[in-house]
């Protein structure tokens, strides 16, 4: 690639989603917008390389687009002119002269990248087609680098992407920011997406090595995109704060020959504190807008404790238990009361975290879910009961699929009939390898 | 991908110096440019030199000199911390700094622990736990 090519890629990376956006404001369509966009870039890499980067690209970019937009506004009123349909039945702001003037008057920017993030996620689509678009259309990935991020074949993903378009054109989804109850839930759907996208790269089940950190950051680009452009939305501060705490914690929670490390066994001085004085600003935020903290912002102040512990052993498990109490009440799930059953065995001791899991025993959703026996068979052994910790080791081990971690849970098997703590056991009071992660590590 | 620019600005280091509204207004623009991008990870600006000082070792023992420094061409005046895809992105970023004439923008790749061989990520504290 020349100088030139590159330069114009990273414009492009820089740009393509303002652009985009603008263009899907003005033609209403994100399909026909990403088009206009690419035949921008396409003038860019035509003209460039002769004529010099120009001092504004993105401005020259827009113009160019602009100009193709307003053309086929022009050519579809025609289109449906001699289609005979009425002039008054064209809404006025599919109106190319009222399209223009509102074009004219209102510069791209932030609103319209808002309204397009509302779009890629809009419920209509499935979730896998609103991470693709998502990532396609804001985070300007192509579409084989989503493939290999999620291991699926690129005509797959190129497909998905094909059908959201055409989805939300048939739906006609409305190219704006909802408003009033919808907005909530609309919101919903945007966090959960970029926390979706998040994961992808953080627990790393699939895909390329290089690929993970890269979505991490992508998703974490596009949490704070959201949390500059909805400021008064106490979740979208919420997402970008456990986003950035969780994220702090990327070097020290893999090993060098890839096995995991619990939070509890994490080097801390490995944690990244740029992004742990972000996620805590970030926390601040939503906590500053007043109200109760909802489940992004509940789950961000969970990391946030360990994010300001010194030392696993000096974690405020009694805080840790009643953020767990409060997120346990607002969205009640099986994962979230084992959680909350290991920060109540740290805070109150091994038998308030058991009884908890008593409850869980016969939930169907934790059936092939090793992190419950494992925890019982921590709790169970701190609590002198050598016989039953021994058995909830094994019944941990025949479930995990990770062979690793099956190794660790039959030494503890076996050390718990021995009666003895494993070799090389953590000191008491600090969950031991094996035992699940007490919150999104 | 972190990146460091760093500024180099063009301004004698023992000046008294302070910018201009409308530059620091410029300025303003470019960083909320940043941040709107999801990019800025963090920033600061500098007291100048001649307030600092610099510890230089030689022979096996630190020494201290107070500033000014009689050889000071290119001081740092600041930096911004960028995520950015690519290096290519880092530097389009660099040129559209509102930077005044003669300034330079030094861009650098942040080391990540990866970047490094595996004996000096043992080094560093990186081994397996068992």
């Amino acid at each position: 690639m020349s100088d030139a090519q590159r330069a114009i890629d990273a414009i492009w990376r820089i740009e393509s989603a303002r652009l985009i956006a603008a263009l899907a404001r003005i033609v209403r369509d994100v399909g026909a917008a990403e088009e206009l966009a690419q035949d921008a870039l396409v003038a860019a890499l035509e003209q460039w390389p002769r004529s010099g980067i120009p001092e504004r690209p993105g401005a020259w970019l827009m113009a160019t687009a602009r100009h193709r937009a307003i053309d086929l506004l022009r050519r579809r009123s025609a289109l449906e002119r001699k289609q005979q349909e009425l002039a008054r039945e064209l809404s006025s702001r599919e109106h190319p002269d009222a399209a223009e003037a509102a074009m004219l008057e209102q510069d791209y920017g932030g609103d319209d990248l808002l309204r397009l993030l509302f779009v890629t996620c809009h419920p209509v689509l499935s979730k896998e087609a609103r991470v693709a678009l998502t990532l396609r259309l804001l985070g300007g990935l192509a579409t084989d680098e989503i493939a290999r991020a999620f291991l699926v074949a690129t005509a797959t993903v190129a497909q998905r992407i094909a059908r959201a378009k055409r989805t939300l054109a048939e739906a006609r989804v409305p190219f704006e920011v909802p408003s009033g109850a919808e907005r909530g839930a609309r919101l919903g759907s945007v966090l959960e997406v970029l926390y979706l996208i998040f994961n992808e790269g953080y627990t790393a089940t699939a895909g390329e090595d290089w690929i993970r950190p890269a979505l991490c950051e992508e998703a974490l680009r596009l949490g704070r995109i959201l949390a500059e452009l909805a400021p008064a939305e106490p979740e979208a501060h919420g997402l970008i704060a456990l986003m950035e705490i969780q994220a702090s914690r990327l070097a020290a929670r893999v090993g060098p020959r890839g096995e995991p490390i619990l939070l509890a066994d994490q080097d801390r001085s490995r944690w990244d504190r740029v992004l742990i004085q972000r996620g805590l600003a970030a926390l601040e935020r939503a906590e500053h807008l007043g109200g109760a903290l909802g489940p992004y912002a509940l789950q961000a102040a969970i990391a946030a404790c360990h994010a300001r512990a010194p030392s696993a052993a000096e974690t405020d498990w009694l805080r840790i238990a009643a953020l767990y109490d409060a997120l346990a009440q607002l969205s009640p799930s099986p994962v979230v009361e084992l959680n909350r059953a290991v920060a109540l065995a740290m805070a109150f001791g091994p038998a308030a975290g058991l009884a908890l899991t008593d409850a869980l025993v016969d939930e169907p959703s934790l059936a092939g879910y090793h992190l419950l026996p494992s925890v019982r068979g921590d709790l169970l052994e701190r609590l002198g009961r050598a016989e039953e910790a021994r058995a909830e080791f094994e019944r941990a081990a025949e479930l995990t699929r990770n062979a690793r971690e099956r190794e660790l849970l039959l030494a503890r098997a076996a050390a718990a009939a021995a009666g003895a703590p494993p070799a090389g056991a953590p000191p008491a009071g600090a969950p031991r390898a094996g035992a699940p992660r007490s919150d999104p590590d | 991908m972190r990146f460091m620019m760093l500024m180099i600005p063009n301004i004698p280091d023992e000046a008294d110096w302070t910018p201009s509204a409308e530059a620091v207004a410029a300025m303003g623009r470019y960083n909320e440019e940043l941040t709107k991008a999801g990019a800025l990870l963090a920033l600061d600006g500098l007291h100048p030199g001649s307030k600092g000082a610099r510890v230089s070792f030689a022979g096996g023992r630190p020494s201290v000199t107070d500033g000014p420094f009689a050889e000071a061409k290119e001081m740092i005046g600041g930096y911004w911390l960028i995520q950015a895809r690519s290096k290519d992105e880092a530097v389009e970023w660099a040129c559209r700094c509102p930077a005044a004439e003669g300034d330079v923008i030094e861009v650098r790749q942040v080391f990540e622990l990866t970047d490094f061989p595996p004996d000096v990520q043992e080094a560093a504290g990186f081994t397996p736990t068992s």
